[in-house]
């Protein structure tokens, strides 16, 4: 059974889905803005930790100019999806979960083989700095 | 002698329990065409794998069971996954270099049900680089070439799957769709492609692109074939929370009662978008008229304009796809990200962008709601009509060279299947005809969630009618 | 220049499920080779799913319900996404806006000399995410087992209600009690399987609210919390009496040098893009499911305090045990069990409980099976009944007896009238030895100090 879409704001949320503030409400973290079309492209790819070269940084602050014009069409819908709850399933499947009860793991072999480095058992990287 | 590769799942069936001939005869006869054509449109991911011991060794095994007469619904059928389903001890890519040696210690749920229903896995197909895309051209192993004029795209995602049966190359394949990947790919190569229900196919083991929308579905010659393998692929995993609860309808055809009489069928003009190729258009609306005449009622509906999809599409997958490529950073499995080509930078791009805190309400959130509107749209609309109809592709196969330095090719070229796929909806493309230069044109029949019976009844009722259709007769020529 | 500390925790708990908390490798990962307790999910290799635990839920909710909290209907789990090597996908399951519990309350003891007897500490939230993995540096070079990834962590978040490191541990012991109580995890803060991390800062008079505010991490042992808290304290006093303001980062607290340090400053680590975790549907309670997981938290709670050895050692006073066996036993899970079975079972009459249960109480602990208590019990039952049962003995046998100790002792006679009060008990003895079978020594001493006088 499909669970339908109800076009009223649920009680049940604690915070109202809409508006910015909510979200900044809850966040103790600093909000990100990218104000500055050049900076912003090495920013994502300091989040997403993408290696972007100057000229690939370039191409891609355009293309996401361009790929922005297009969704911004979404703001034609506004008066129709503000009283909407905002959809991030769609099976309507609710309560799933399983028993606790365990299962055989892989084998240390199993989980190392398709690593490139390991060390008696573990997997190895470079350095990180000790912020453990 | 029929060429045994150009079997349907049906046909090799019949042909393998009454020994007409051998699942290694059939096997063979496969190896032997991609031996033969895949050099020219590379639609599986080479070295081919399984090695061909291993696949004429599963051939075998398959022969012995059928001796002993054993009953499995794909026993001895030679059939190709696409690389993004992960097979135990099998290199498994996503046609990426990340992934360039990468061999899954496990099965994809898919992978292993098409085990236990004694398939033989006979090798991995191209795809759209960790499926981003509609043309396979952004794959790190060379795009793949449409069998029916290789100077043209096969669609994408799953072109190499689309291809490999278009080419006979298998009897079969599987395939994934986001939105679009197995059904615009499937109209591009004239074959039958089918995206079930989300949810009712298990995700588990396949390489995430966009998790709220990833289909897996199987890529066929006929109708019949798609409902048989959707039996085989179908149901309820333990290993995958978001499949469906519901037990696996029957899909069994051919039809007792003819469905189409006064079967209602919602058109929406907002398919016919602007700029659509005016031979798929044509095509598309001659299909209509014979459905009408076979006692269909055609039913006016509007949706909620495609565009607007696409939109939704593109921020949501998008966001998902940025943290779903997060694990891809060489230390456990795979090569480092530096090797993500420039269109999954491009997808990461927007998706970090849409969902980080400034920007999220404004993109990710409303896109949510957005998704929302477009459910209830559907669900409006399926209260007046039974299932709707529309072009799949608004173009025909486009060349070659394409889909490069586009900022959203793939996203535009699969619009008319992007509010389906957002939905959740199952969804089937059928061919139905040819262009004038000789590249398939498809149609496709959207239903409710978990309506995959009737789509694949009113598919397969079209496909009995138009069978004698010159068109049908025609092969690719390579 | 006076400041207030202000403090606010996070405390994070690992609870003792079977298995994982999204797949079903064993959650009992301490100690064993590294990466032996992995599978594709928690390994985070491409195309695994996560299914999450219900056993977990269910205990986090009840956690929830023993600090008092609300249990909103809906919640979901959400995707926290950063990169740090011991993540393997990238990001980690949590919850963010709609976790399982909000709202809560815990009354911790107050510090001695305070004018209340107890302080209430608000609890903003309680919700379930995933552990990492651990690394281990060595050199330029880190090492990662992924054992511990996956395993379910409750975190705990209060209002920053603590104003000294007194309350802190009242408060970390109260919440290690309750989630005994409830059998959810040991709370073992030198096995990992309880976390802090406060935040604190202090708050100039005359300001609403502190300008700043620093978190401390690595404080692995109980015994270095007050320490931990007390050395930050004093650091950021001192960069406050020079009319600077303490930077806004986090440090970690150091064993050796029993300080904190800064650790460095992530600066993009603040944006966690949170957003609905897809791959798992959202969950929605019904009020009967609520109630009756709040009336389970309610009897077990209630069966724990009943049960706790506080009350036993009251109960067994009552029952005519000492004071100090009354403790011993109760502090004993062994001696416990096997009190309790022969009070159970009315293995002995209510007249001799409490000789038994001083008896009981002087027997070495015994680290046992649960299957042997039964025989243990028969044993000691056995050995008490033969060192108590008395024979009857003529009084005149009696009377001859003690004349003669008296007359063979008078250096112990004169002893005990000079006060000596254990020449009696000598006496007793002496007594006794005229006596093949055992006879009861407090009527030997009544007769004798009878005799005496």
């Amino acid at each position: 059974m499909v669970k339908k879409h109800e076009i009223s704001k649920s009680k049940d949320l604690i915070i109202s889905s809409t508006g910015t503030t909510a979200r900044s409400e809850i966040s103790s973290a600093s909000v990100t803005y990218f104000s500055d079309d050049k900076t912003r492209i090495k920013h994502i790819a300091e989040l997403a930790a993408l290696d972007i070269t100057q000229d690939e940084g370039v191409k891609l602050s355009q293309q996401l100019d361009e790929t922005l014009a297009y969704i911004n069409n979404l703001k034609d819908l506004d008066n129709l999806v503000s009283q909407l709850e905002p959809s991030s399933q769609i099976t309507g499947l609710e309560n799933i979960s399983r028993e606790d009860e365990p299962s055989p793991s892989l084998s240390q072999d199993e989980a190392l083989k398709n690593a490139k480095a390991t060390q008696n058992g573990l997997f190895k990287v470079k350095g990180v700095l000790n912020n453990d | 002698m029929t060429e045994l590769n150009s079997l349907t799942i049906k046909q090799a069936k019949e042909g393998l329990i009454k020994r007409e001939f051998s699942s290694f005869d059939l096997t063979e006869a496969c190896l032997a065409q991609i031996e033969k054509v895949d050099k020219k449109i590379n639609a599986f991911i080479k070295p081919i794998a399984p090695t061909y011991d291993d696949v004429v060794s599963a051939a075998r095994k398959a022969d012995k069971l059928l001796s002993s007469n054993q009953d499995l619904p794909l026993l001895g059928i030679p059939i190709a996954v696409k690389d993004n389903f992960s097979t135990m001890g099998i290199r498994t890519t996503a046609s990426s270099k990340v992934l360039d040696d990468y061999i899954p210690p496990y099965d994809a749920t898919v992978v292993k049900k098409l085990k236990d229903a004694g398939a033989v896995l006979i090798g991995k197909t191209n795809m759209d680089a960790w499926a981003h895309g509609s043309s396979t051209e952004t794959s790190d192993y060379g795009s793949t070439k449409n069998p029916w004029n290789t100077k043209h795209l096969p669609g994408g995602s799953s072109g190499g799957s689309a291809a490999a049966v278009a080419a006979d190359e298998a009897i079969a394949a599987i395939g994934s769709e986001t939105a679009g990947s197995i059904r615009q790919p499937a109209s591009w190569c004239g074959v039958v492609g089918l995206k079930p229900t989300y949810g009712r196919v298990s995700r588990y083991g396949v390489i995430a692109m966009a998790s709220s929308l990833d289909s897996p579905g199987p890529i066929t010659k006929t109708v019949e074939d798609s409902a048989l393998l959707l039996r085989v692929l179908a149901g309820t995993d333990e290993f995958d929370a978001t499949t469906s609860l519901p037990p696996v309808g029957d899909y069994t055809l051919p039809v007792v009662d003819n469905k189409i009489k006064n079967l209602k069928i919602g058109i929406s003009d907002e398919y016919f978008i602007d700029g659509i190729d005016k031979e798929v258009e044509s095509a598309v609306r001659l299909s209509i008229e014979k459905l009408e005449k076979m006692g269909a009622k055609i039913v006016k509906i509007n949706l909620v304009k495609p565009k607007y999809a696409t939109s939704v599409y593109t921020i949501i997958q998008r966001s998902e796809v940025s943290s779903n490529l997060a694990r891809y950073d060489g230390v456990r499995f795979g090569k480092d990200r530096k090797l993500f080509g420039e269109e999954a930078k491009r997808r990461i791009v927007l998706g970090t962008y849409s969902l980080s805190s400034g920007y999220y309400n404004q993109y990710y959130n409303r896109a949510a709601k957005a998704r929302s509107l477009i459910v209830n749209d559907f669900e409006k609309a399926f209260e007046k009509v039974n299932v709707i109809l529309g072009p799949t592709s608004p173009s025909l196969p486009l060349h070659a060279g394409a889909s490069e330095n586009a900022a959203m090719f793939g996203e535009i070229a699969d619009i008319l299947v992007e509010p389906s796929s957002i939905a959740g909806l199952p969804g089937i493309n059928i061919p139905i005809g040819f262009s004038k230069s000789m590249l398939p044109i498809g149609m496709q029949i959207i239903g409710r969630q978990f309506a995959e019976d009737l789509v694949l009844q009113v598919a397969h009722q079209y496909e009995m009618a138009t069978a004698n259709e010159n068109w049908r007769k025609k092969r690719p020529n390579l | 220049m006076k400041y207030t500390p202000v403090i606010g925790l996070e405390v994070h708990v690992e609870l003792k499920t079977k298995s994982k908390m999204f797949c079903r490798c064993s959650a009992d990962y301490f100690g064993k080779k590294p990466n032996t307790h992995t599978c594709p999910v928690c390994l985070g290799l491409p195309g695994a799913l996560p299914v999450p635990n219900k056993k977990a839920i269910e205990w986090c909710i009840m956690l929830g319900y023993a600090l008092n909290c609300e249990i909103p209907p809906f919640s979901r789990f959400d995707r926290k996404n950063y990169f740090y090597p011991d993540l393997p996908k990238g990001y980690q399951i949590s919850q963010y806006d709609q976790p399982f519990a909000v709202d809560g309350e815990v009354f911790i003891k107050q510090e001695p000399n305070s004018q209340n007897k107890e302080k209430k500490i608000d609890v903003r939230r309680v919700h379930m995410e995933e552990d990492t993995g651990k690394l281990i540096h060595e050199g330029d070079l880190t090492l990662i087992d992924f054992n511990r990834s996956g395993v379910p962590l409750v975190e705990i978040v209060t209002e920053p209600d603590f104003v000294n490191p007194f309350e802190v541990t009242e408060y970390l012991k109260s919440l290690k009690q309750i989630v005994r109580y409830l059998g959810i995890s040991n709370a073992d803060m030198e096995k990992g399987e309880m976390r802090l991390e406060p935040n604190i800062s202090l708050r100039k008079e005359g300001e609403k609210r502190p300008s700043y505010k620093v978190e401390v991490k690595n404080i692995n042992s109980f015994k270095f919390v007050e320490r931990a808290i007390e050395f930050e304290l004093a650091r950021q006093r001192e960069i406050l009496d020079k009319g600077e303001t303490p930077v806004q980062e986090t440090r970690g607290f150091i064993e050796k040098t029993q300080s904190t340090v800064s650790q460095r400053i992530k600066e993009e680590a603040s944006d966690y893009r949170y957003f609905p975790e897809p791959d798992i549907p959202p969950f929605r309670w019904t009020d009967e499911q609520r109630n009756n997981w709040k009336t389970e938290v309610k009897n077990l709670l209630e069966e724990a305090r009943k049960n706790s050895p506080k009350e036993k050692a009251n109960f067994y006073v009552g029952l005519g045990v000492s004071n100090a066996s009354g403790a011993s036993i109760s502090a004993s899970k062994y001696r416990t069990q096997v009190f309790e079975a022969v009070i159970k079972e009315n293995i002995l009459p209510k007249e001799q409980l409490g000789k038994f249960g001083n008896f009981l109480a002087n027997k070495p602990e015994e680290k046992i099976d649960q299957n042997l208590v039964p025989n243990l019990t028969k044993q000691l039952i056995n050995q008490f009944k033969s060192s108590t049962t008395t024979a009857d003995i003529d009084d005149k046998e009696l009377d001859k007896a003690i004349e003669l100790v008296l007359r063979e002792n008078e250096t112990a006679v004169s002893d005990y009238k000079r006060g000596k009060e254990n020449a009696i008990m000598f006496l007793v003895g002496q007594v006794m030895h005229n006596f093949p079978q055992k006879i009861d020594a407090s009527k030997v001493k009544a007769s004798l100090l009878a005799k005496i006088k």
